[in-house]
């Protein structure tokens, strides 16, 4: 079930939102113990604002697509009342105050939060294995990682736990686990959406935005989560791909795939070009050194807030997560600025990448869900870590900032989903949206 | 503070804190940060090369004048 099916319905009173979060919370309460996909589940509250809004609705006050919508948020997000585990219990007593500003948009918007979803602890790692609340599996094949860190996210929205759901990208945060659970995710330029209420991985690289079943969902979702003057009235028109320009980031972006991933990439390139776009190859000139210009950005931001913490309650870490932030104390000061120059140097040579062009079109992830508790996954070139395969595709447009969407493209012979990634023009993210439509509609029709 | 001292200096800091499970992963960070220092966009006191964002390379202080 879509937004975009189903809220026509709700707006005719056709369908209750009552009913939408009684299926939603039925959901839940039948795949969570599986699948770990929620912390906390808000049934009491989402159905009294489900009746309150099917009221509001029949009484002719209906406020737009999300009225009535039961939506998720990711546990890192701030809900009034409601505590914000960040996935760790190093946060277990924090109730959250007040309402982040994109909780606070989305309900203004009439949306029903059915609950927080799990994540990978603090939202630092790929796969919500390393979870203070236990690991969260993937819907399609329970033995393997969901993605992460929003992989709860993911899990709710492709099993209709929810219908929408917002979630955090600092290096691939939502466009991993879209790829994995074989849904859309869509990170905005950077600083677009509101991150206040929401707790910090890296302050530069972190963005907020959604995760949904189809491009126009994550569209309705990203409209509503926007600051009131920047929302656009309608959704973006899908156009004819003759005629669009695409570039593939051929080299580093390229060179460590699943085979499967590779395969069905490549077909969907094909099926773009054949449709009558104009595909070319582009270079990002430095993207051998994206990795280690990430590392020590993301190192040294979580250092900074993970420091009175760590040195407190050390033992409230899962044991990986504060590994990693324990590493992150050690990154020189001189080596976090030259960092900060290489990222400058990504963002222009991702503008240059783009210049002419619609979109850049890539996989979102180099290998399908991993097994989980796998440390290496077989890529063309030999086996690599887990960790640096997931980030390796996505990391690119957390560094230079500009929107990027995942959306599903195929699935490997074993049935696993791979997506593909789409990254446009900075401050033209509806623009990148309105692609991504059309893409969708492309890969849809080739079947 | 080349990055084998940091490395060293790292390493034996972990060791006395009790945490050899650290040591992997500073060996890792290690390499990420000899790539980084590597890189052609850092500034260097005793070369007038500074880097051209717009270009992606380095400015040559010929083409500069």
């Amino acid at each position: 079930m879509t937004i975009v099916d189903v809220a026509p319905r709700v707006a005719r009173g056709e369908v209750k939102s009552e009913t939408l979060t009684e299926q939603c919370l039925s959901q839940i309460e039948a795949l969570n113990p599986k699948l770990n996909a929620f912390i906390t589940i808000t049934a009491e509250a989402a159905l009294k604002a489900a009746r309150a809004a099917d009221k509001d609705i029949a009484g002719g006050r209906y406020r737009g697509p999300l009225h009535g919508i039961p939506v998720s948020l990711k546990d890192l997000i701030d809900v009034e009342g409601v505590r914000t585990s960040a996935g760790s219990q190093v946060r277990v007593d924090h109730v959250a105050t007040r309402d982040a500003v994109v909780t606070a948009r989305l309900r203004e918007a009439g949306a029903i939060f059915v609950g927080k979803t799990n994540l990978h602890e603090f939202a630092f790692g790929t796969t919500t294995e390393d979870s203070g609340f236990g690991l969260a599996r993937n819907p399609v094949d329970a033995s393997r990682s969901p993605g992460g860190s929003s992989g709860g996210s993911a899990i709710a929205v492709a099993t209709g736990m929810s219908l929408g759901t917002v979630g955090t990208d600092t290096g691939g945060s939502i466009r991993i686990p879209a790829a994995a659970c074989g849904i859309v995710g869509l990170k905005p330029g950077w600083g677009e959406i509101s991150a206040a209420g929401v707790v910090p991985l890296s302050r530069q690289l972190d963005h907020v935005g959604p995760l949904a079943s189809c491009v126009a969902d994550a569209w309705l979702q990203y409209n509503a989560i926007l600051p009131a003057a920047q929302r656009a009235a309608a959704m973006p028109k899908s156009a004819p791909l003759t005629g669009m320009r695409f570039g593939v980031p051929t080299g580093y972006l390229f060179d460590r795939l699943d085979a499967d991933v590779e395969r069905v990439v490549s077909g969907t390139i094909e099926t773009l070009r054949a449709a009558g776009a104009t595909v070319t190859d582009v270079t990002i000139p430095h993207a051998t050194d994206m990795a280690a210009i990430y590392l020590h950005l993301v190192l040294g931001d979580a250092a900074e807030y993970h420091a009175r913490t760590l040195l407190a309650r050390p033992q409230d870490y899962t044991p990986n997560v504060r590994l990693r932030l324990e590493m992150a104390r050690y990154v020189l000061a001189e080596d976090y600025i030259r960092a900060l120059r290489g990222k400058a140097v990504i963002a222009h040579e991702v503008d240059a990448a783009l210049e002419g062009l619609d979109a850049l079109v890539l996989p979102a992830l180099a290998i399908p869900a991993p097994p989980i508790g796998a440390a290496t996954m077989p890529v063309k070139g030999g086996p690599e870590a887990v960790r640096t395969l997931m980030l390796r595709c996505s990391q690119p447009f957390n560094l230079s900032g500009h929107p990027a969407i995942s959306l599903p493209c195929g699935t490997t012979h074993g049935g696993l989903p791979i997506g593909l990634q789409l990254a446009g023009h900075k401050g033209r993210t509806p623009a990148l949206v309105q692609t991504a439509l059309a893409v969708e509609h492309a890969i849809a029709k080739a079947g | 503070m080349t990055v084998g001292e940091w490395l060293e200096w790292a390493k034996a800091d972990a060791r006395t804190r009790e945490m050899p499970d650290l040591i992997g992963p500073l060996e890792g960070l290690a390499q990420a940060t000899e790539r980084l220092r590597a890189a052609d966009w850092n500034d260097d006191a005793d070369k007038d090369k500074p880097f051209d964002f717009a270009q992606g390379k380095p400015v040559d202080s010929a083409e500069a004048k």
